[in-house]
């Protein structure tokens, strides 16, 4: 227990906020009711916020979706730098590493990993020129993207040919 | 400097005639694609009246002709005039066309038949439809005439002709000396392959209406947000609008008929090489200034 | 205290969803933008063009964390200054709350515990802001669906307080009060009387919903009544400078919001004839 006033609250708030993202029991005192409320609205909250900056993968998982966030978000804490957006794309690399990764989405995170790099914490937007390319299927193809502040963004595709 | 010390570029070595000619190609063909656009070249002190630009003339300035087509066949889509089948990639006609319909909608609603046609076919007849707006653009000094179009893409063609005919000098040099010239008439033909290519293609559009393109799009700069975010929301002239000046993406992240419309208006990507995909499939994030912070109200729904 | 406030009228909060209609609405004279969405050098085209028309556009903070005991991050209260230089804002606003303890961010506005060690630490972080924000600042309070165990004081009284101590401006959310009034059973009216009404800048208004019996402040719903109620109630005691109507999410068609703004309108011109009669009496 910290003396001091400041550091005691610092520890008092962490607390509360672990317990409301379901990353430790809900602290003492509070009202269960209601912190289970709050936690189940904050969760409502950071998921409405990335299936509204990533439709394509949010309608791609339809029912699903809320499930499957809601398992992401039991384990990952929202990022510290690119808010619902670098929500989004760590969700998009958890659901990869699981196999679950829907395919129609996968323009949606190429365009992402062209506009921003990741960094401490999160993502920030690129500043420099970058290239950056994605096998697709159905049909298969090599979708390429090329982003610089001269150029804008450039998108191509090219199909390939089936491999036996 | 004495013109006459510089070193006669015919008696240079091959590797070095090589490699300042590859440099002249690179170079000339870069003035060129300047000069090819600079067609009706907008002087700065000139002071253009404000024009008020229809969606479908918006189009043809942004994309060509086609893009009109397929502005005007969303707006009907919209309306709920024509239907889309994404799965057969075919567009038919759902109701009848109000009267008060634009004439390049009613053109292309004439285009469409009522078991289904594909956009190439309703691109491909309602092209001759646009000429009454293609005779008001040119009148506006947007588009250029048949001679100004064949004047501006002479003028490159022959300086292409004449950096190739620099090279076939060098390699009529070369092969009177017993030199290999195999290198340097592959060159040539890619030089002459590029006069070839700037005499055929015209341009379609001047510099005045590129001005008057990034005007417009400057002035609709809410609609484009609006279209990208909630294209829902948008009434039939400003989706017309909006995809005339901001293209096929400004679909994004439409629903229902928009967005199956969308998908029918794409090409598939095609056998032979790149086609280049517009539109990207994310979201407007990018415009939202790199993701919405967290806590602004909103609790849940 | 209130001496240079420009008469902001009725506002929307800036969304790309409602720019176009924002675009074409005659007569709005402000706007409030999200200032974490806004790159302060790489303003969006339509803002900077409210902006020549004279429209006031205030950078609204989400992430400051003022409430927060964590060290104060000046780098951000930085931006935010920066952002309101670009935009020649007449001032900026954060909240009463915290959004970040132990490295994770909550995602949310969370409530401040109401204890004299809570608001020295809000009083200390206010300051800390001011000295790098060039522009005055306002606070909102917030709508919270649980309290802290144990408080000494009530939330109006808190409120007063801060602001007392801190010399700075208020944002009343009326809709915030509403939910918390009902979630927390006191009477609105006495918080409002109870409030530095001569600091008010102006007053936020915004939708929610009921769901299993406690009041949601969504942002994505219908202005409940009560809220409008409350709006009457303080036109009826101060002439609020602004008043923004805030929507997030399942943006209605046009005239839906367009009636919601008439509402708030009559509800301010109910207040204040109101007051104008109490005056003359």
């Amino acid at each position: 227990m910290q003396a001091d006033p400041r550091a005691r609250l610092a520890e008092a708030q962490a607390e509360l906020i672990r317990g409301l993202v379901g990353r430790g029991c809900p602290p003492a005192g509070f009202a269960r009711s209601r912190i289970t409320a709050a936690s189940d609205a904050l969760l409502m909250k950071r998921a409405r916020g990335v299936a509204s900056l990533w439709p394509t993968m949010a309608r791609a998982l339809g029912e699903s979706f809320h499930g499957r966030f809601a398992r992401y978000a039991q384990d990952n804490p929202l990022p510290q730098r690119g808010g619902p957006l670098a929500d989004g794309r760590l969700f998009a690399r958890a659901l990869a590493s699981a196999g679950e990764f829907p395919e129609e989405a996968r323009l949606e995170t190429l365009a992402f990993d062209a506009r921003y790099a990741a960094c401490e914490g999160g993502f920030i937007a690129r500043r420099r020129f970058c290239i950056k390319a994605a096998m697709l299927k159905h049909p298969r193809r090599l979708a390429l993207v090329m982003r610089g502040s001269q150029v804008g963004e450039r998108w191509f595709q090219f199909k390939l040919p089936l491999s036996s | 400097m004495n013109l006459f010390l510089l070193p006669n570029p015919f008696e240079l070595r091959g590797p070095e005639f090589l490699a300042l000619f590859i440099i002249m190609i690179f170079f000339a063909a870069i003035a060129c694609t300047v000069l090819w656009r600079k067609i009706g070249y907008l002087r700065d002190d000139v002071a253009l009246p404000r024009l008020q630009l229809d969606p479908y003339e918006a189009a043809y300035l942004a994309g060509d002709v086609e893009l009109a087509v397929d502005t005007a066949v969303a707006t009907l889509v919209q309306r709920g005039v024509l239907s889309v089948d994404a799965v057969k990639r075919s567009i038919a006609v759902k109701t009848t066309l109000p009267p008060s319909a634009h004439p390049f909608e009613r053109a292309v609603y004439g285009n469409t038949s009522r078991a289904g046609s594909s956009i190439a076919s309703i691109r491909s007849k309602s092209k001759r439809e646009f000429q009454p707006m293609l005779a008001r653009l040119r009148a506006h000094g947007l588009v250029p005439s048949e001679e100004q179009a064949r004047r501006a893409s002479l003028v490159p063609a022959l300086i292409m002709m004449l950096v190739t005919f620099f090279g076939m000098i060098k390699v009529v040099v070369g092969t009177w000396r017993g030199r290999p010239t195999d290198f340097l008439l592959i060159l040539c033909f890619i030089s002459g392959g590029i006069a070839v290519l700037f005499y055929r293609k015209r341009p379609a559009t001047t510099s005045r209406a590129t001005w008057f393109l990034d005007q417009l799009r400057r002035d609709n700069a809410a609609l484009e947000y609006t279209a990208k975010t909630k294209p829902a929301a948008l009434a039939g002239a400003d989706l017309a609008m909006a995809i005339g000046l901001f293209g096929i993406g400004s679909l994004e992240i439409a629903d229902g008929p928009l967005r199956d419309l969308r998908t029918t208006l794409q090409p598939p990507p095609s056998s032979s090489g790149g086609s280049s995909c517009s539109s990207s499939s994310c979201s407007s994030g990018s415009s939202c200034g790199g993701g919405c912070g967290g806590g602004c109200g909103g609790c849940g729904s | 205290m209130i001496t240079a406030l420009p008469g902001l009228g009725i506002g929307i909060g800036w969304r790309p969803e409602l720019a176009l209609m924002i675009a074409r609405r005659a007569g709005l004279r402000f706007v409030e933008v999200v200032a974490e969405n806004i790159d302060p050098g790489a303003i969006p085209l339509p803002i900077q063009q409210l902006r020549e028309r004279g429209v006031k556009v205030i950078p609204h903070g989400v992430s400051l964390s003022l409430g927060g005991a964590d060290p104060f991050d000046r780098d951000r209260a930085a931006r935010l200054g920066r952002l309101a230089a670009a935009l020649d804002a007449p001032f900026v606003s954060e909240h009463v709350a915290f959004v970040r303890a132990g490295g994770i961010e909550s995602g949310h506005l969370l409530p401040v515990p109401r204890t004299r060690d809570g608001l020295d630490v809000l009083v200390s972080n206010v300051a800390a802001a001011k000295s790098v924000l060039p522009v005055p600042l306002a606070l909102e309070n917030i709508a919270t669906l649980f309290e802290w165990p144990d408080p000494e004081m009530e939330e109006a009284t808190f409120l007063a307080e801060a602001l007392e101590r801190t010399d700075t401006l208020l944002l009343l959310d009326v809709s915030n009060l509403y939910a918390n009034s009902r979630n927390h059973g006191f009477d609105p009216l006495s918080y409002i009387d109870r409030l530095p009404l001569e600091r008010l800048a102006y007053a936020h208004i915004a939708g929610g919903v009921e769901r299993r019996g406690l009041y949601h402040d969504t942002h994505a719903d219908a202005i409940p009544r009560g809220a409008l109620d409350l709006l009457e109630e303080l036109a009826a005691r101060v002439t609020p400078c602004g008043v923004l109507l805030e929507r997030d999410d399942c943006f209605p068609p046009e005239m839906e919001l367009e009636a919601e703004l008439d509402a708030v309108a009559a509800s301010l011109a109910r207040g204040a004839r109101r007051r104008e009669v109490a005056r003359a009496s």
